[in-house]
């Protein structure tokens, strides 16, 4: 898809990533842009990205959130139709005051995906977040549901942007509410207010009838010391019962984040540790658990204008030189060729998958919930299998699901069946996406959508599979039966082309690992059993690795 | 020659990529001091007050503890008092009520996470806040205040059940 930005001169091209839906009516698109030149070359940066485009389709309303290259935009609805670009002055975002990360100019280019090895997590514990607003956020931001929307939807891209698949946390937007003046509205004090959501009962009455796991709070109350805040640590004891927070809804999306930081927040995210910025001083939270910061480039010479980059979960008390990005921390990620995070001590992203569970079952919801299990990241030219869940709603269960390589155009149903097969396309770097239309026969059909990245073939990932010789890939031809499984063992064998130490592992659809097994194999054939009586009924998964292989199966026990 | 230009560049590389210096004043929303004895410990913080969103005749005022790093880590609140000379007993202020008394609040806070949270006790009735001046003009006002508090949200296992702020003092400005 083409995009043109009135005064500029280059041609930008979007190319869509994530795509998602609320409801039967409105559509996301997430993707990158890249420039190119008037003659249609790739205007390069070091990574040839120039930015990313967010738009929400409802209908004819068409609102979103636009980065390119040193710009930040709005696309903000006017009505009847129309829909304007606006290009955000960063003045106008800078509060008088406060602690929190400010933008000081604009974000460089930015790319979305990072190329990183692929995992086979199967967790699909989704978090259901509700969103009121007072009476001042609706008088001051009559957009306040596009806003929502956006949070929504943006802080699911932050979560791929770091790494976290879609399987492994997705929010959804569990309901929005206006809350009257009588029922809460700002006062003076930002700690106050949040403390008091834990006892309001019009907001209790809103989580438990929209069964909504988090509670965030939009205001516009013009807090003078901050833009937002939690009413609990995500792993507090207390923290089910104090899933709240307040956002003030001007500084929720980008390029502020700060409706991604709270977020983050009431899973357990901690600050950034050991910059020159932020040392924490609570004890409580996962050591592993801290946001980021680091250096834009070679700081030498210019250490008095040093600027530096802060992912999300950061607190930092400089207006000019700290700059938020819409990420995680994740060792694993690079933006701008740095890593985003480090191992032991700043990896939010490893929080957020960790906890999405406890989080997502705070209230226990009786809500059709339907997903689509399976990779997220594919080698080229394999085939992909990919598994419906339905949870919270009983059989016989109707299937559709659909497949599309550009995001935009869908085809006839590929399959009728609990599961699909998509044949994923030889071209690295492009992107396949699915969708599943699927609930009780006779209930309302759920649409769920998962994006799927084609790895390179360079990649690890990749390039490891095709370094294994192919008389290997034959000789590992890994086999379980029965499938589905009764009452007997699960016998599992495979062709080993040398000796050395396997593991079997075992995972729920949860993707939770109920059983592993190491064991030292010879060349040739080898087999397993498994006796799985102590499992209940259910889909599960079946990974065998070794120095050289890693493959998963999936299987049913059916009793 | 060329030795020395060598060494030259080096030294210049060095000395440039000297730590960034920390800001010696915070920023943020604070104007002027205040101090009390927080259980026999000299508690220094920054206030700041504004003028009660409900109650346009009366102010909050919000006196933070900051760490070295200028991060929000505990507040002392005040909220809806009278810009009048005079001493106002002080209440606890459950969430919710907003009346047109003077109630307080002590949070324990890490930035913009709260997790402490003490309530008035107001068994003992010695809870109050003195305004000594207010400036109509340059809207700098002062004041005492002596203030007890007791565990509503314990911050951490081995912090107190009480707290006492005693010979409190401040210093600040109706900021809006």
């Amino acid at each position: 898809m083409a995009i043109q930005i009135p005064g500029d001169s280059k041609l930008y091209e979007f190319r869509a990533k994530h795509v998602e839906s609320y409801t039967s009516s409105d559509f996301v698109w997430m993707g990158e842009i890249i420039a190119r030149d008037t003659c249609g070359e790739i205007i390069t940066d070091d990574e040839c990205y120039s930015g990313y485009l967010r738009v929400l389709k409802e209908s004819d309303r068409v609102y979103g959130e636009v980065q390119i290259d040193t710009n930040y935009y709005d696309i903000k609805y006017l009505g009847e139709g129309l829909s304007a670009l606006v290009k955000l002055d960063g003045e106008s975002f800078l509060p008088a005051s406060g602690t929190d990360c400010l933008l000081p100019e604009a974000a460089p280019s930015f790319r979305l995906h990072q190329e990183v090895a692929a995992v086979d997590r199967n967790a699909i514990c989704p978090v259901r977040v509700a969103v009121l607003f007072t009476q001042a956020a609706l008088d001051n931001h009559p957009d306040i549901l596009d806003i929502i929307n956006l949070s929504v939807s943006s802080a699911n891209q932050a979560f791929r942007n770091s790494f976290i698949s879609s399987s492994e946390l997705t929010i959804s937007l569990a309901g929005t509410q206006l809350l009257t003046t009588a029922q809460f509205s700002e006062g003076d004090d930002l700690l106050q207010d949040v403390h008091s959501l834990v006892s309001n009962t019009t907001v209790a009455a809103a989580r438990a009838s929209m069964h909504a796991d988090l509670v965030i709070v939009m205001t516009s109350g013009g807090y003078a010391e901050g833009r937002g805040v939690v009413a609990a640590f995500g792993d507090f004891p207390t923290a089910s019962d104090s899933a709240f927070a307040i956002v003030e809804a001007a500084f929720a999306n980008h390029p502020n984040y700060t409706f991604h930081h709270e977020l983050a927040h009431l899973f357990g995210a901690r600050h950034q540790d050991s910059d020159n910025c932020w040392t924490n001083h609570d004890d409580s939270g996962l050591d592993y658990a801290h946001g980021y910061a680091f250096e834009k480039g070679c700081a030498c010479l210019v250490w008095d204008n040093k600027k530096w980059y802060h992912t999300i979960v950061s607190a930092c008390f400089d207006n000019g030189r700290r700059q938020r990005i819409p990420h995680y921390s994740n060792p694993n990620v690079k933006y701008k060729n740095k890593k985003t995070g480090t191992e032991t001590t700043n990896y939010n992203a490893k929080v957020l998958r960790d906890a999405a569970c406890r989080v997502g079952n705070y209230v226990v919801s009786d809500i059709p919930q339907v997903f689509i299990q399976g990779y997220d990241r594919i080698c080229p030219g394999e085939i992909g299998i990919f598994d419906a869940i339905i949870q919270e709603v009983p059989g016989p269960y109707s299937y559709e699901w659909y497949v599309s390589y550009d995001g935009f155009t869908w085809g006839n149903p590929i399959s009728t069946a609990s599961w699909a097969q998509v044949l994923i396309p030889s071209q690295s770097g492009s992107m396949v996406f699915i969708k599943l239309v699927a609930g009780n026969v006779n209930g309302p059909m759920i649409e769920v959508y998962k994006a799927v990245e084609v790895l390179s073939t360079t990649g690890e990932q990749c390039a490891r599979n095709s370094n294994i010789p192919s008389s290997s890939t034959i000789a590992y031809s890994l086999g379980i039966y029965p499938n589905p499984l009764g009452a007997g063992e699960l016998a599992l064998r495979w062709q080993g082309d040398n000796s050395g130490h396997n593991t079997v592992s075992i995972f729920d659809s949860f993707g939770r690992m109920v059983g592993t097994l190491n064991r030292q194999v010879s060349e040739g054939e080898n087999t397993m059993t498994f006796n799985l009586a102590y499992l209940p009924d259910g889909v599960y998964w079946l990974r065998l690795r070794s120095k050289t292989f890693d493959n998963t199966l999936r299987f049913v026990i059916v009793r | 020659m060329k030795t020395l230009c060598t060494l030259a560049c080096f030294l210049i590389l060095f000395f440039s990529c000297k730590k960034e210096p920390l800001p010696s004043e915070p920023q943020g929303p604070w104007w002027g001091d205040a101090a009390a004895s927080k259980d026999n410990i000299i508690w220094e913080a920054r206030p700041y007050a504004v003028v009660s969103k409900n109650f346009p005749d009366r102010v909050s005022i919000l006196i933070d503890s900051l760490d070295r790093n200028n991060f929000l880590r505990e507040r002392l609140s005040f909220y809806r008092v009278p810009p009048i000379k005079g001493t106002y007993p002080v209440l606890d202020a459950p969430p919710g009520v907003e009346d047109s008394l003077v109630r307080s609040k002590f949070f324990y806070v890490d930035v913009d996470i709260l997790y402490g949270v003490y309530k008035i006790l107001e068994a003992d009735s010695s809870s109050f806040i003195t305004v000594t001046s207010y400036d109509t003009v340059s809207k700098e006002l002062k004041g005492t205040f002596d203030v007890t508090f007791i565990t509503e949200i314990k911050p951490y296992a081995g912090a107190p059940d009480t707290i006492r702020l005693r010979n409190g003092s401040f210093h600040t400005k109706v900021i809006k």
